[in-house]
């Protein structure tokens, strides 16, 4: 999960958002804490130089000040707290405010700093704390002590955080989930690449992947890819030319040794070291004409894929012919040949190719169970596809080998010495892609394999 | 019966004429399409053998003028082509046998003999070699005068060694007149059908007709029943 780029990137980005986020949430706070208290701490300054404006000519008279001051800044309404001493000893004080954030009662008297410099605000439970010492006309130090509840800037403050706390997340889980949406959505032409370069097999070497042009760099790997395919077509169908080339150039020579090898074997009494040394040079010559036919049946075949092959064959006939013609060589193993019965399995394709495939893998089958074992032939359609299934109860195949059992001269074990030259499952395979179908296998060792051909079913007839 | 071989690889038409002349055939050979349009005119032939790939031309090309020309004497296509469409182009420019190399001597002079309609009266219905006989019409076989039982593949197994008595019949003729293109390199097949054939025609009767001749195949084997 975390290798895909998708994945690396939305989270490398969320990780920043993470940090931004963070620090930003630390920022605002702190920096709206501070706002509130410096503005507040500001506030009670000027509240104080007022109060001590108003209240320097009635100290002496605290009923009058006590008016005054009820008038003019209302502090029990205001949650706003005055208090004016003479050191230790109260001039005035103010009530019980409405919100009852605070007790002016309880508010200690403390020597805030000294002289007339503003030693900023204490914050004594709810209550901002302002003292300023101011000095009349006597010479007495007089103190105002000027408060304001901090309730509702606390409030706020908490308020604050808490919608940041839960609405930061929120944005990345949100910014997360759209990142990855665009991502994978940037990313789809390649999606459509995957499809298509996983889907491309020499069957049909001519498809190319296909365009979407949304974003340079991948067109570009696209073009670039199907460049790449060019050159392997190219490279493919040259080795393929090759090998039939190849394969036909080896047939008159092919005649002309076997010939002089066969006018020599007829002729008169030959010793016995020679006539061996000829009899064996003549299988292995039958032997040498196999594999040439078998390359050039290959090419054959490889010529016809994708080209549409319209003759309508039945699979049930096919099979249950072939292996009647086949029944003697189980026999001689003693190997139950079992013949499928039931309706017809109409394909559209070549008979004589199709019953190559029957033969080989029967042939197959047989040789590699051992006596007294089962060949079990089964005919079928599911969904659009015909098939015919092989299994038996042989020496199975390694999972290593499954897929390598179909390349050309490929051998299980090379020194195994059955005839053939180890192209017999790959013109199987030719021959049911060139019918648009295929060969699956299913073996597992010392139980048995199963090959299974599929054929589109022909449409043609029901 | 003279017969012009028309083949670019010379070493071929040497081995061809060797194995031909020693069926008792006069045998010619030349290189060239050009050459062999000069023999045909020339010479009567009962048989021409063609080669498709020549030097100055092809041997479909070389057939087609030659029928143009009104010369209907059989003709063998002996080619390493062995794709359909060349068949059926040569044979609709008038080939009557169309044969892939590598092609055994064997074979090659069944297919000459039977183009020129001297083997065997295939008319006869009964036929014996020795103390075995088939009839051909019946379908029975017979060995020492008491019938034996065969297989419809057995018996036409038999019957085509009957029929090419005395001649060397490769595993892969076999295959393919027996069974079918199909069964192409599968020739062990033959093999257990001829054990069973044995075992059934000659186990216990003297002496063997069925001979194996390695590296070639199998023959019936009349020198010593005559």
């Amino acid at each position: 999960m975390l290798r895909s780029v998708t994945s690396r990137l939305v989270l490398s980005y969320c990780v920043l958002l993470v940090l931004l986020g963070s620090a930003f949430l630390a920022f605002t706070v702190l920096s709206f804490r501070h706002y509130t208290r410096e503005t507040l701490t500001n506030t009670l300054a000027t509240r104080a130089r007022e109060i001590w404006n108003i209240s320097e000519g009635s100290l002496r008279q605290p009923e009058r000040l006590s008016e005054i001051m009820g008038r003019r800044f209302s502090p029990e309404s205001q949650d706003r707290f005055i208090r004016i001493r003479d050191g230790d000893t109260i001039i005035y004080r103010s009530g019980t405010p409405i919100g009852g954030d605070f007790s002016p009662l309880t508010v200690p008297v403390e020597e805030a700093g000294s002289g007339e410099a503003a030693p900023g605000a204490r914050l004594l439970g709810n209550l901002l704390l302002y003292s300023h010492k101011f000095r009349d006309q006597s010479g007495r130090v007089i103190t105002v002590d000027t408060g304001q509840s901090y309730a509702i800037a606390r409030a706020v403050q908490a308020r604050l955080a808490t919608s940041l706390f839960v609405g930061l997340p929120i944005l990345l889980l949100l910014a997360a989930l759209a990142g990855y949406v665009l991502m994978r959505r940037a990313l789809v032409p390649v999606e459509v690449m995957i499809n298509a370069a996983e889907a491309y097999t020499f069957n049909d070497p001519h498809k190319r992947l296909p365009m979407i042009g949304t974003e340079p760099r991948i067109e570009a790997l696209g073009l670039a890819l199907n460049r790449m395919l060019d050159r392997l077509d190219g490279a493919y169908s040259h080795v393929s030319r090759f090998s039939a080339d190849a394969a036909h150039e080896l047939r008159t020579p092919l005649t002309i040794i076997r010939g002089e090898l066969e006018l020599v074997a007829s002729g008169e009494q030959l010793p016995s070291d020679v006539d061996q040394a000829i009899s064996n040079a003549l299988e292995e010559m039958t032997r040498l004409s196999g594999i040439v036919d078998s390359l050039i049946t290959l090419s054959r075949m490889e010529s016809l894929w994708g080209k549409q092959v319209h003759a309508q064959v039945d699979l049930m006939a096919l099979a249950v012919e072939t292996i009647d013609q086949m029944g003697l060589l189980a026999e001689e193993k003693s190997i139950k040949l079992s013949r499928p019965s039931g309706a017809p399995v109409v394909v559209a394709g070549d008979r004589e190719r199709l019953k190559q495939v029957l033969v080989n893998l029967i042939d197959n089958a047989i040789k590699y169970t051992p006596p007294d074992g089962k060949v079990i032939v089964d005919v079928g359609a599911s969904g659009e596809m015909g098939f015919v299934s092989v299994q038996d109860t042989g020496i199975g195949i390694d999972p290593d080998h499954h897929n390598k059992v179909f390349e050309r001269f490929y051998r299980v074990t090379p020194d195994r010495g059955e005839q053939g030259a180890g192209l017999g499952l790959a013109i199987v395979k030719s021959i049911c892609h060139a019918h648009g179908g295929s060969v699956i296998l299913n073996s597992v060792p010392e139980i048995g394999s199963c090959f299974r051909m599929e054929i589109p079913l022909s449409t043609g007839e029901k | 019966m003279r017969i012009l071989i028309v083949e670019d690889e010379k070493k071929l038409i040497d081995i061809l004429q060797r194995s031909l002349k020693s069926e008792g055939y006069t045998v010619d050979g030349v290189n060239t399409a050009a050459d062999g349009l000069d023999y045909i005119k020339t010479y009567h032939y009962d048989l021409v053998i063609l080669d498709i790939q020549l030097p100055d031309g092809t041997g479909t090309g070389l057939l087609k003028r030659m029928r143009e020309m009104g010369h209907t004497m059989p003709a063998l296509i002996l080619t390493a082509r062995s794709d359909l469409d060349s068949k059926v182009e040569n044979f609709q420019a008038g080939a009557d046998d169309y044969v892939i190399k590598p092609v055994a001597m064997a074979e090659l002079s069944i297919r000459v003999q039977a183009l020129l309609r001297r083997g065997p009266a295939l008319q006869e219905n009964v036929l014996k070699a020795g103390t075995l006989e088939i009839n051909r019409l019946t379908r029975q076989v017979k060995r020492d005068g008491k019938r034996i039982e065969l297989s419809p593949k057995e018996y036409s197994l038999l019957e085509y060694l009957f029929l090419h008595s005395g001649r060397v019949l490769s595993r892969s003729m076999i295959v393919e007149k027996i069974w079918d293109q199909s069964f192409e390199g599968l020739t062990n097949i033959v093999d257990v059908y001829i054990g069973h054939l044995r075992r059934k025609v000659d186990e216990g009767f003297e002496p063997k007709l069925i001979r194996t001749v390695r590296g070639l195949g199998y023959t019936l084997d009349t020198e010593q029943v005559k």
